[in-house]
This record gives C-alpha cells, structure tokens and sequence, in this order.
C-alpha cells in the first residue's frame, strides 16, 4: 500500500510537470504540439545515457551513445538543456511560415519518424527493446525521499511558470493565441514568441522524462506512444486549458487516478478491470464531451482584475528608460485633454492646436503594384501622409483602399514599389518591426484578444516592455513595476475617454461589435503611433460611438501623429481629414479636401459606375 | 535492375491505393477547412467490413462497392454530428483538429474491441504474377491501378465538367462568397464528406486486400502516408495529393529496394519534412492561393 501512495505521488508529480509544458504550449500559446511525447522521451533518453556507465561495462550487451557516468542531478540538467534544444530545433523546423494546424500534424509525422529511426538505427538508441538498469539520481525510488524530490522540482517549475507565464509574457502569448495577426500587428513577433514557447515547454517536457526514467530505471520506446501524448492532451483540456491549476488537477483525474490508478483496483476490489480499449474509448467521448460542452475545463482559466488602485504611484519623473524619445513622450502621451487634470500625461495642452496644418510628410509610398490573379487590385499608386494631419482614403468598392493600406501596414507585400517611413524603406520589412518604428494599423475586422480581459488586451500594445525581455524575466516583477503601473494608467485614461472604464476587467470577448471596434482603435493608440493607419474605423457603429472614436482621432492627430482613415461614411471622412484622397479601380483620381471633391466630376463618375 | 523495375511496379501499386485516400482528405480538407485525423480510422474500419464480407463469401468488387457507401454514409455522419456542430460553437481550426484526433481514437479503438487486437489477412486469390517491362505484378495490384486511375479520372471530370465540380471549387475557394452566389455550400460539403468518404473506403479495402495482414492500425499508420502525401503536394490541391502519392509510394518501395524494409517509412516521412523545409505550400502550389482548388 505504501509502495502505491509512492507509486501513484511520484507519477502525479512527474506528469503534472509534463501537463504543464503541454499548457504552456497550447493552451497559453495556442500550439498544439502532438508529438510531445517525443521530447518526453528524449528527456528520458539524455538522462539514461548520461547515467549510464559506458556499454560495455553495463554488460548487458546492450549498445547506446554516450555512457558518461553522469551525477544525477548533473544528467537531470543534461536532459533539460537537450529537451530545450530538440524543442527549439522541432519549432524552428515545423513552426517556420506553416499554419498551426499544420504544425500539430507534422510534430504528429515526426514522432511516427522518430520511433521509425529507433527501430532502424539499434545501435543509436538502443533499439526497440530500449535501455534498462538505468541508476536513480541518487535519491533512492522506493522511499518518500524521490516524492520529496519530484516535489521540490513541481514547485521549482511552478515558479518558473509564475514568472513566465503567468506575468506580462503569459498576457502577450494568450494574446498570441486568441488572435495572431492582432497581436503581429501590435508588435509581437510571432516566430519568436514560439520559438521560446517550444524551448521551455521542451525543457520541462524533458525534466519529467529523466524524472521517470531515474524512477522506473527503464527506458523503452513503445511506453512513449502517441496514446501517452493524447492522454496529456486530455489532461489539460479536461483540466483548463491555459490554467495551471486546471492542468494539475487534469493531471491528478486522468493520468494518475484513471490510468495509473485504475491497474490498483484489482488488487484492492473485485471491480473488473476496464480494458485498455475501453479507457481509450472512454477518454476519447469524455474529451469530445469537454471540447462540446465545457471548453473551459473544470477550472478555468483566470484572468487577474487590474485596477489604478493596486498600480504602485507614479513618480514625476520621465517614465522609464522604454519611452523612444523625448519628442515621443510629448507627441503621444496624451489623448484625452478632459481627463484627470492630475495626470502628467497632460503635456499635451501645451502643444499648439495644428487642426488643418499638417506637419511634414512622414509616410510615403511610391510606385506601388499588387495584382491578384492578373488583375491590378493597386495599379502603380503612390501615396503620402503627414505629421499631425487624418489623410482620408476613399473610393468605391473595388478600388484598392484596404490593399494599398495593408501595403503600407506590411500584411500585403506589394508586386512592386516602395513604402518608406521618415526617409527609412520599410518595404520588406515585416509588420511587427513596423509597429516598433512607429507605424501601427488596424483591420477591418476589430479582433479582439477574446480571452483577456478588456485592459489586458491594451496592456498587450504597450512597446517596449522590459518585463517582455530576458532581463525582465530574470529580474522579476521589482524590475517592471513601474512600467506597469504606468502602462495601466495610460490605459484606464484610454477607458475613461472611451467610457469603457466600467468594462475594463470584463473578458473582451464579452463586448459587442462597437465596443470591440473601439477596443481596436484603443489599442492602436496604446502603441504610440508616429503613423496610424485605420480601415474602415467606423463601420458598423453606432454615430455615438463613431463621434467618440473621431474625436479621438482628431485630438491624436493635434499631438502630431499623421492617421491615415479609409472608410465609407463620407459625412465622416469630411469631419476628420485634411487631405482626401480618392481611388478607383487601382489608380489615384483625386486629391483635395472634401469639400472640393464632393463638386468634382471624375470622383462623381467614379462612385456612379464604381 | 529487374529488382529495381519490380520495386519500382511495386511502388506505383502502392502508389494508386494511396493517391485515392489522399485525394479524398485533401478534398474533405480543401472544401471543409476540416483536417480529419479520424479519416485513418474510417479507413481501418472499412478494411474490417470489406474483410467480414469477403470472408462471408462476396465478391471483392461487390464488397468494395457496399464499403464504399457504407463507409461514405459513415463520413457524412461524422461531419453532421460532430464537426459541424463543433464549428458552430466557434471551434478553432486548432481545436477541430483535436477533436478529430479523439474521434480517431475512440474509432481505432471500438475497431479494437469488436475486432479484437489480432492480426487479419484475406485470403485472396491475388492472382497469378504478370511482368511487362520490369514489372511484376499481381492481377489484383493491376486491378487496383486500373481502380485508382478511373477514379482519378471521374474526379478530374467531376471537377472540371459539371455543375457540382464548379459549386465544390466555388466552395473551396470562398465558402461565403459562393453562398452569396447561390450555391447551396451546405449541401456541397455533405457531398464532399460522401464521397471523400467513398474513396476511403475504397481505399481502405484495397490496401487490406494488398497487404499481408492488418490489425485495428492499419489506417493510423497509414494516415501518416496520406499527410505525407497531402502536404507534399500542397494542401487542398487534388492534383498535388496524386502526384504526391505515387512520388511517396515509389520512392519508399525504391528505399526498401536498397536498404532495409523499415526504411521505407523513414524516406516517406523524410521527404515530407524536407518538403516542408523547403516549400511549406507544398511543390505544385504557387504562393498566394489558400486552396488548389480554387484554382
């Protein structure tokens, strides 16, 4: 009976470390990796070869690389560095420009690979029979000590996700997760983010197959099967997906109490036992059962509440060494001149009124071609933006708005031509280094990250955070505080002005379709933009909302940022741009302000057949 | 080289039975934006009826036309009641695609529990060996050749020639948009769950009929083949799926030619991932297009 409680903790321990690996990558980074196993097993493997004296003093005629002798705790870091190293390799490989359901099939593939090469390479891997008489770390794994051990590694690994995931990086990867190209087009490198992602979910994968392995002291490649992949699988999901919590107690119901324990009741009842099949099957409907009914798992995932009143007061002086410049800080502090007298964000007051007088150009594009399938969407266009000035962008449907705007934001990579931002090209530069040099856009559908909450989702557009950088992880929360209580000031002022301050610790998923629109524009201006570029910012508002957003824009455009609008609503267009410009079918027909356009006969003729 | 011309012949056997499974998932995946894990284990399960009915004494042509239909209805179902349902609650594609892996499993598995886990073989009459140019192969093997290039044949007139192949690529390309122009997309993706399932079956039986025996696996591993083959020519590209599949059939049997036999799966396998290096759309996709068929 001692021997099954030992039995029965140490598994729960060990797996609960691979669940969470798991979670980290699919459900906070939203990366289905099904060939996790495999780097499950090649923990397992690094720590048998390390432990291992050399071959052929084993005598067991059993043949495997290495042998080194390795102490325990000496081969259970060699496990983790090689798991952090295969599971970057296997990202780097699988997640390159391939969709993510693509990814979770081809990780599928390579597990089927790998098991294939260890059957036909006997002398690498040891062979199908796999290696045995593999020593403990040196903690003995028949006594509570190895419990006392796999524990204290849990809480090490928990603190590690603390950091991690659960701060400012877990908000940016969930971000990732709930709506990509939103996040790319806030700044977040993508590639990179999953890059990291796979390298520690690898890492922990790979401490809990040395963990296994120095406690069974076998390992063999058919225990590590795609099965034990999907059983982990079920774990999170049944557990909650992108809750840690969830995770364990997922962990503690399937793996351990159903799988593990089930093979005890036997001995202890005279419950028939439930044949392997059967446990398949019935973990197969359970799961299903989840994803239908109760996606969120037993226990949810929790978003923390942020409010002014647990952000650490603001010191007056400059905000950190993040803010780009002295020029930035005063041009995009401020949007609201209303709000909070108090608030040294209000600089902007001082600033001359510029209504009507644009600034010098800013963004330029030339000689733009993008054609799809032979036909000219943007036929040779150039355009121009300038500092402190909304530049409409107008046409009838067809004419290449939206895809000269997706040229210049970087989701739409022109035929030919050239985009340069204050004299800089830009033109093969991706969207996310766009946004770090100021130029930030929006889509035409308002996506917002629907699993954070209402202010996370502008937290996430803040640029430059420190806590996002390796010196921030390792420094912890004291070296990021203050950027975040000044990030959280900034965007409850942005709540305020939106009168959204109610809703900000309301899921964003929860909002409608005018509010998600202004969460748009709220977290374009959370990035500080030297050039914002809206698609289409007023469609589908009601004129309330629409009179909040182009206010917004105009006291945004007052501090200096040139805003480019493409939209419908012309009565709207008249309000907030200086310049207009007109396109159809793929060319320039017009430039000048409203009022001289609407008397023009080109764009008449233009909207009549367009 | 007569060994080599025979592993070649070999190869496009094995070649034509892959190209009708993989055609029918990159369709299913193409019109439906559903990538079906369970499609392996449909094709596990038509394996064992087409096995039941022969060993009652059918016909192997027979058989093949019952599992077939069997197999179609089969896969309709499963997209009715459980994808479309789950796209309806705003399922990720992510998601889906983990869905379809437990329906696979909970398939694979009841296989498991009516079948039983030992292995099965038919015993056919393969027929006597022939041999032109190099080639030796059983009259059965010629006979599955003759099957997939027919069925590859029909399918290219389907797409091409008529109403419903236009309605099917209509879809494929722009699900809203062909709704917007008329098209009943709700009706086109049942049928393509139908017959995406009808060549599973077909499939299914006629690599049971070629192998030496199967178990409740057979269509797991043999998904991975048919990935292979999907990815290699680009997901959603019919065209691609058929080329990919005979390249993925010849060059894993050329490999068991010269090495030994189990590194024929590391050479499919192989090639997928070196594919995937090096043209993440597949070879015969150009950038741009989301879906060959569309095209």
């Amino acid at each position: 009976m001692r021997y099954y409680v030992i039995l029965l903790t140490v598994y729960l321990g060990i797996d609960t470390i691979a669940a969470w690996g798991l979670n980290l990558e699919y459900g906070v980074a939203g990366v289905a990796n099904l060939g996790y196993i495999l780097l499950i097993a090649a923990g397992g493997y690094t720590y048998a070869v390390l432990r291992l004296p050399h071959a052929v003093n084993l005598g067991t005629g059993a043949s495997y690389i290495g042998g080194l002798s390795w102490p325990g705790w000496a081969s259970i870091l060699g496990a983790l560095v090689i798991g952090a190293l295969l599971g970057g390799l296997l990202g780097l490989v699988a997640v390159r420009r391939i969709r993510l359901d693509y990814f979770a099939l081809v990780m599928f593939g390579f597990e089927i690979l790998a098991w294939t090469l260890v059957g036909a390479f006997p002398n690498f891997l040891g062979g199908q029979q796999g290696l045995f008489f593999i020593s403990d770390p040196g903690v003995s794994n028949a006594s509570w000590d190895y419990v006392i051990l796999v524990a204290v590694v849990c809480v090490v690994v928990w603190l590690v996700l603390r950091r991690f995931s659960g701060g400012p990086v877990g908000r940016t990867l969930r971000a990732i997760r709930d709506a990509p190209a939103a996040a790319a087009g806030l700044g977040k490198n993508l590639f990179a983010w999953r890059i990291v992602v796979q390298v520690v979910g690898g890492a922990m994968a790979a401490v809990s197959g040395a963990l296994l392995v120095g406690f069974i002291g076998a390992w063999s490649p058919p225990a590590w099967t795609s099965l034990e992949t999907l059983l982990f699988l079920t774990a999170v999901i049944v557990g909650g997906l992108g809750s840690d919590a969830g995770t364990f107690v997922g962990t503690a119901v399937v793996p351990v109490l159903i799988v593990q324990g089930v093979q005890f009741l036997p001995a202890v009842s005279s419950i028939p036992q439930l044949s392997s099949d059967g446990t398949m099957m019935l973990f197969s409907l359970a799961t299903l059962g989840f994803l239908f009914w109760r996606s969120q798992g037993i226990v949810p995932e929790r978003r923390p509440k942020v409010s002014l009143a647990n952000v650490a007061p603001i010191q007056r002086t400059r905000i950190g060494s993040s803010a780009p410049s002295e020029y930035h800080e005063r041009v995009n502090g401020v949007v609201s001149p209303n709000s909070s007298p108090n608030s040294e964000f209000d600089t902007f007051e001082q600033l001359p009124r510029r209504r009507g007088g644009a600034g010098p150009v800013i963004l330029r594009a030339e000689h733009v071609i993008v054609s799809y399938g032979g036909v000219k969407a943007v036929a040779d266009v150039g355009f121009e933006a300038a500092e402190g000035e909304v530049t409409g962008l107008i046409g009838p449907n067809g004419a290449g708005k939206s895809t000269l705007l997706r040229v210049l934001r970087g989701t739409q990579p022109p035929d030919s031509g050239r985009v340069e931002l204050a004299g800089t090209d830009l033109t093969r530069v991706p969207v996310h280094r766009r946004v770090r040099q100021g130029l930030v856009g929006t889509s035409q559908l308002a996506e917002p990250f629907a699993r954070l909450t209402v202010i996370e989702n502008l937290l996430v557009a803040a640029q430059d955070q420190r806590a996002e950088t390796l010196r921030g992880l390792v420094a912890g929360r004291p070296s990021w505080r203050r950027e975040e209580s000044e990030f959280v000031t900034r965007a409850h002022e942005l709540l305020d002005r939106f009168r959204l301050a109610g809703k900000a610790n309301d899921r964003a998923g929860t909002l409608s379709g005018g509010e998600r629109k202004m969460l748009d524009v709220m977290r374009a201006f959370m990035a500080r933009p030297r050039v914002l570029l809206m698609d289409e910012p007023m469609a589908g508002v009601t004129p309330a909302i629409c009179d909040r957003i182009e206010t917004a824009l105009l006291e945004l455009a007052d501090t200096g940022v040139a805003i480019v609008v493409v939209e419908h609503d012309l009565a709207s267009i008249g309000r907030i741009c200086g310049r207009v410009v007109v396109m159809a079918v793929g060319k320039v027909i017009e430039t000048g302000r409203m009022s001289e356009l609407r008397a023009s006969e080109a764009v008449q003729q233009a909207y009549l057949n367009g | 080289m007569s060994g080599l011309m025979e592993a070649i012949g070999f190869g496009l056997a094995s070649g034509a039975v892959l190209s009708i499974g993989s055609v029918g998932l990159t369709v299913q995946f193409g019109v439906s934006g559903v990538f079906n894990l369970a499609y392996g284990s449909l094709l596990t399960v038509s394996a064992f009826i087409g096995y039941w009915l022969v060993e009652q004494g059918l016909n192997l042509w027979v058989a093949m036309v019952v599992v077939s239909v069997a197999t179609g209805v089969l896969s309709l179902m499963l997209n009715r009641g459980i994808y479309v349902p789950l796209q309806r609650r705003g399922a990720s594609p992510l998601t889906l695609i983990v869905a379809t892996l437990y329906v696979a499993t909970f398939i694979q598995y009841l296989v498991a529990l009516i079948a039983g886990d030992q292995q099965v073989s038919f015993a056919l009459q393969a027929g006597s060996e022939r041999s032109f140019i190099g080639f030796r192969l059983t009259t059965l093997q010629i006979e599955f050749i003759a099957l997939a290039v027919a069925l590859m044949l029909a399918f290219h007139l389907l797409l091409t020639a008529t109403k419903l192949g236009r309605a099917l690529r209509a879809t494929a390309g722009n699900r809203t948009l062909a709704r917007a122009c008329g098209i009943r997309t709700a009706r086109v993706v049942d049928f393509t769950w139908l017959v995406t399932g009808m060549m599973c079956g077909a499939a299914g039986l006629a690599l049971a009929a070629t192998t030496v025996a199967f178990d409740f696996n057979l269509g797991s591993l043999f998904l991975f083949y048919m990935v292979a083959a999907l990815l290699l020519g680009g997901a959603g590209h019919p065209y691609g799926a058929m080329l990919g599949a005979i390249v993925i059939g010849v060059s894993s049997q050329v490999a068991a030619f010269y090495g030994n036999p189990q590194l024929s799966d590391v050479v499919a396998f192989g090639i997928m991932v070196v594919i995937l290096l090096v043209r993440p759309r597949g070879i015969f996709s150009h950038s741009g297009a989301t879906s060959g068929l569309e095209a």
